[in-house]
């Protein structure tokens, strides 16, 4: 069985690869055995991220890429670099997804949403997706061999928040919420995903999606206990509870497995 | 055929599409809560209603206060639709009230067990399964014949725990408890549903199914307020559905409104499962 996981001989490339959940990501492809080209917004980010991840997995194959994922010919130029790098692609994690620069904007009411901002986030979260899975897809489509992609979805992509578990609630110091335009941009990832399952089914690239519940990463502890109350398990995630379903879709353990939605959520969706 | 795009000064009226006048409809459980409101639903509508369950007296008390407010010949039949003969007596009883051919079926019935996964036993778990999913199976594959001729309508209740699960935290006792056959016969109910809505396509008939969200007997809101709370809590629109909510999903579904939708699940549950 071990040997259905193993990633050996593979490429992955993970977008926002130095970001809360992308950088463990990163870190388990590359312990079984994958080239991970780890993207983010930045050089230094994405340094950053290779060099604790290389302390943690020493001899990983790991390259640092900048990419803004919004724009095309930073698109292009950055696949074109992790193709030149390791000459193919064979997993894409399409993980970058923008929180804005400004936290007070990014978490304002609705009803005063600033459209600029909304556009920003969607170019990042759903744009971003579309550009790269385009470049990656393309380049697996020319390497015919198949491939496996990944989308990070959200449980809020397919399920609603309940607004009264945010009175209270902080994030590194912030009034949080879940904005609508995470929610409406994760959905569309969902039916860009689907979309693709069955437009490269015949190349025998594989599309699913991994919808997270909430993950414990410095929220304060009124959210967390009125986040927990909903959920079966009663409890947040940990990111590393997220790897073990990575691994799967990432790799042939999940060769029949396409268009499928994994909900890593401590079982919120089920009631 | 009928032209590809409707002329607005020929179109009909909502209220036409609405009308089931002349039509004649089947209610299994339909002196029930949910059940009692479609068959005045549809009694509303125009339509002859036939009342059915296992308890005949239950129905006829219910089918002369339903005359009382809609004339019509409305029936009260009795049936127990874990029994193959009987059903087929009920389809040839309602046969001979309709003249042959039925246009609306609308199955609710439910064995009304209360328990858990700990105290059901095999044969609470069968009851369960008999009556609310084979229960349905056997109705319909009896009024098929009857429903054909004239392109007739199907509508099965489901229930929310058809497509999720409940919160445990919910329950103080086993008497307000949803037994975990219930949720699972319902299930059934709704692939059946989408199922049939495909086999059944060629006939004309369509079949869909309602999921009611919390619709408590006024017992139990009577008997367990803090059990109301709670489930009025968990509910995005903060409150239990009354029967009177469920009237529009059965009209629209039932008539000629809804004439292009077959094979789907309205969930009728102030957003219970949206979050």
């Amino acid at each position: 069985m071990h040997k259905h996981f193993d990633l050996t001989g593979k490429t992955a490339l993970v977008t926002g690869g130095g970001g809360i959940l992308g950088k463990g990501f990163c870190k388990v492809l590359a312990e079984y055995g994958a080239s991970v080209v780890l993207v983010d917004i930045t050089i230094e980010r994405a340094k950053k991220a290779c060099e604790d991840i290389l302390q943690n997995v020493p001899g990983a194959q790991i390259m640092p890429l900048a990419c803004d994922v919004a724009d095309k010919d930073s698109v292009t130029s950055m696949v074109n670099s992790a193709v030149r790098q390791f000459s193919s692609i064979d997993v894409l994690l399409n993980n970058a997804a923008s929180k804005a620069d400004d936290l007070n904007a990014f978490f304002a009411p609705f009803e005063s949403y600033d459209l600029d901002l909304w556009r920003k986030v969607m170019s990042i979260n759903i744009d971003g997706a579309f550009l790269v899975a385009q470049a990656v897809g393309g380049q697996m489509v020319k390497q015919g061999n198949g491939g496996s992609i990944i989308n990070t979805s959200s449980i809020y992509g397919v399920l609603a928040p309940d607004q009264r578990i945010y009175e209270g609630s902080e994030y590194m110091g912030v009034a949080i919420n879940t904005p609508a335009v995470y929610s409406a941009s994760k959905a569309a990832l969902i039916g860009l995903s689907n979309y693709l399952a069955t437009y490269w089914a015949e190349a025998n690239i594989r599309v699913n999606v991994l919808s997270p519940g909430g993950v414990e990463s410095g929220q304060n502890e009124t959210f967390k206990k009125k986040y927990s109350a909903r959920i079966p398990l009663g409890r947040m995630g940990r990111d590393d509870e997220l790897h073990g379903a990575i691994l799967f879709l990432a790799s042939d353990a999940s060769s029949y497995f396409t268009g499928q939605n994994v909900m890593v959520d401590g079982g919120l969706s089920v009631w | 055929m009928q032209t590809p795009y409707s002329n607005p000064k020929e179109a009909r009226s909502l209220n036409d599409l609405l009308s089931l006048k002349g039509r004649d409809a089947l209610v299994i459980g339909g002196a029930g809560l949910l059940g009692g409101e479609i068959s005045y639903t549809l009694a509303e509508l125009g339509a002859r209603v036939i009342v059915a369950s296992r308890d005949k007296g239950k129905c006829q008390t219910f089918v002369k206060q339903l005359s009382e407010r809609f004339k019509g010949d409305h029936q009260a039949l009795g049936v127990d639709i874990t029994d193959r003969n009987s059903i087929r007596k009920l389809c040839e009883e309602a046969s001979k009230v309709t003249e042959g051919g039925l246009d609306i079926l609308v199955n609710t019935g439910w064995s009304g067990r209360k328990n858990t996964f700990e105290s059901i036993s095999d044969e609470d778990w069968d009851l369960d399964i008999e009556v609310c999913l084979n229960g349905v199976f056997r109705t319909i594959k009896s009024a098929v014949p009857l429903l054909s001729p004239r392109n007739g309508v199907i509508l099965n209740i489901a229930s929310m725990y058809g497509h999720v699960a409940p919160d445990y935290r919910m329950y103080d006792s086993e008497r307000f408890a949803n037994p975990p056959s219930y949720g699972a016969a319902k299930a059934g109910v709704i692939q059946l549903s989408k199922y049939l809505a495909s086999f059944l396509a060629p006939q004309g008939i369509r079949v869909n199914c309602i999921s009611p969200g919390p619709f408590p007997f006024e017992s139990t809101q009577l008997e367990n307020p803090d059990f109301i709370e709670r489930l009025k809590a968990k509910n995005p629109m903060g409150r239990i559905g009354i029967p009177i909510d469920i009237k529009g999903a059965a009209g629209l579904l039932c008539s000629d409104a809804g004439a292009y939708i077959t094979g789907q699940n309205i969930c009728v549950d102030g957003g219970w499962a949206v979050w």
